[in-house]
């Protein structure tokens, strides 16, 4: 378990490991149950929907400003969201 | 009226219940929000809506209902939850869940104000990608095979979790919302600040996501599982009121799109479910059932 924790990018400390891993395998093991239907032949449903694709006019819309969405940021500096230093 | 903390209301703290997204201000109005006017207040459900929420709000509600939570409380409190065919009512400013299942849905005391207000809310918007057609199936489908309640639930968790796992994957610290203290560059920004921002259930929705779409389990579980929802779709058949009856947890009408109405019966929870966009069927059968 612990390498999809690393891709879900989590470092979780022991007890909360322990209980995401048992109750995580516990899942995938009831999941072989899905191995009993036959679907052969039966392709993926991915959307609900019965459309393919929607095309629309390519048009400019106003977006929001870049100050109001700078407002969440938890750091920015100059107009630009803020991160750790990740080169030295 | 209230609308859930997923819904975003300008201005206003919008945290779908994670701490995740603590700090995070709306910076515009969902369209059910704009559609709706200044006439709403704000209600914590659980994070993501992955868990069962303390209580549920004295008034009608606008909420997203994935896992039949706020169904089963519902019918155990004697209100009724609304749940329209999905791409009826506009998801822009919805924070997602599962997005091929998210919808919001209408928790009322009066099913038939709650129809009404469906209406005002079911307006097409093509800021939802969601709402441009969804139509009816045009012959009578090739397969009809019964797939169980269990399997369905197990369908739902395999396919669910794999899309709140991708949807929760914006959740690190950089643009907004919640950011751990002291990260020492970008891996530990993001590891840092999801692990101590998710809550555990959503922790575990992300970890069993990351498993059923890693190469070793997607042919097997989450395509599968794909194949068996169509299955599921394929597989309902309508009585002669036009109308499919399950308990209030049953994740069909979820899985396939369709409307349903839930309430308590004689002591007892019940869902019914309609076909697409035949929401009045809902209303009628419980009309009938008085």
């Amino acid at each position: 378990m612990k390498k999809y924790e690393a891709m879900a990018k989590l470092d979780l400390p022991e007890k909360e490991h322990q209980w995401v891993s048992e109750q995580a395998e516990m899942l995938l093991t009831s999941f072989s149950a899905l191995e009993s239907i036959d679907t052969e032949g039966v392709e993926p449903l991915v959307s609900v929907l019965g459309i393919q694709n929607v095309f629309r006019e390519d048009v400019a819309v106003k977006s929001i400003a870049r100050e109001d969405l700078l407002a969440n940021a938890p750091e920015q500096a100059d107009g630009y969201f803020q991160v750790p230093r990740t080169l030295e | 009226m209230y609308v859930e903390e997923s819904i975003m209301q300008k201005g206003l703290p919008a945290t779908a219940g994670s701490k995740s997204l603590e700090g995070f201000i709306a910076p515009f109005d969902a369209t059910v929000v704009t559609l709706l006017g200044d006439k709403t207040g704000r209600f914590k459900l659980g994070e993501f809506g992955l868990s069962k929420p303390k209580q549920l709000p004295d008034g009608t509600l606008l909420c997203n209902d994935v896992f039949g939570h706020i169904r089963r409380m519902a019918a155990e409190n004697g209100m009724f939850y609304i749940r329209p065919t999905y791409g009826t009512v506009s998801r822009y400013g919805l924070i997602p869940t599962a997005s091929s299942m998210d919808q919001i849905g209408i928790l009322c005391k009066d099913p038939n104000e709650g129809f009404a207000l469906l209406e005002q809310i079911a307006v097409a918007d093509a800021k939802d990608g969601a709402m441009a057609g969804n139509t009816l199936p045009k012959e009578e489908p090739p397969r009809k095979r019964d797939i169980s309640e269990e399997i369905q639930e197990l369908v739902l968790t395999v396919l669910a979790y794999a899309e709140i796992s991708n949807n929760i994957s914006r959740y690190d610290g950089v643009k907004f919302g919640f950011r751990a203290a002291g990260c020492t560059g970008l891996e530990s920004l993001y590891t840092k600040t999801r692990t101590e921002g998710l809550g555990l259930e959503a922790k575990l929705a992300a970890v069993t996501g990351c498993a059923v779409l890693s190469q070793e389990h997607y042919e097997t579980i989450y395509v599968k599982a794909m194949k068996i929802r169509r299955l599921i779709k394929e597989s309902v058949r309508f009585d002669k009121a036009e109308i499919v009856k399950v308990t209030p947890g049953s994740p069909l009408a979820v899985l396939c799109g369709l409307p349903s109405l839930t309430f308590s019966h004689k002591g007892e929870g019940i869902q019914l479910i309609a076909n697409v966009s035949n929401e009045k069927a809902l209303l009628s059968e419980w009309e009938a059932m008085q």
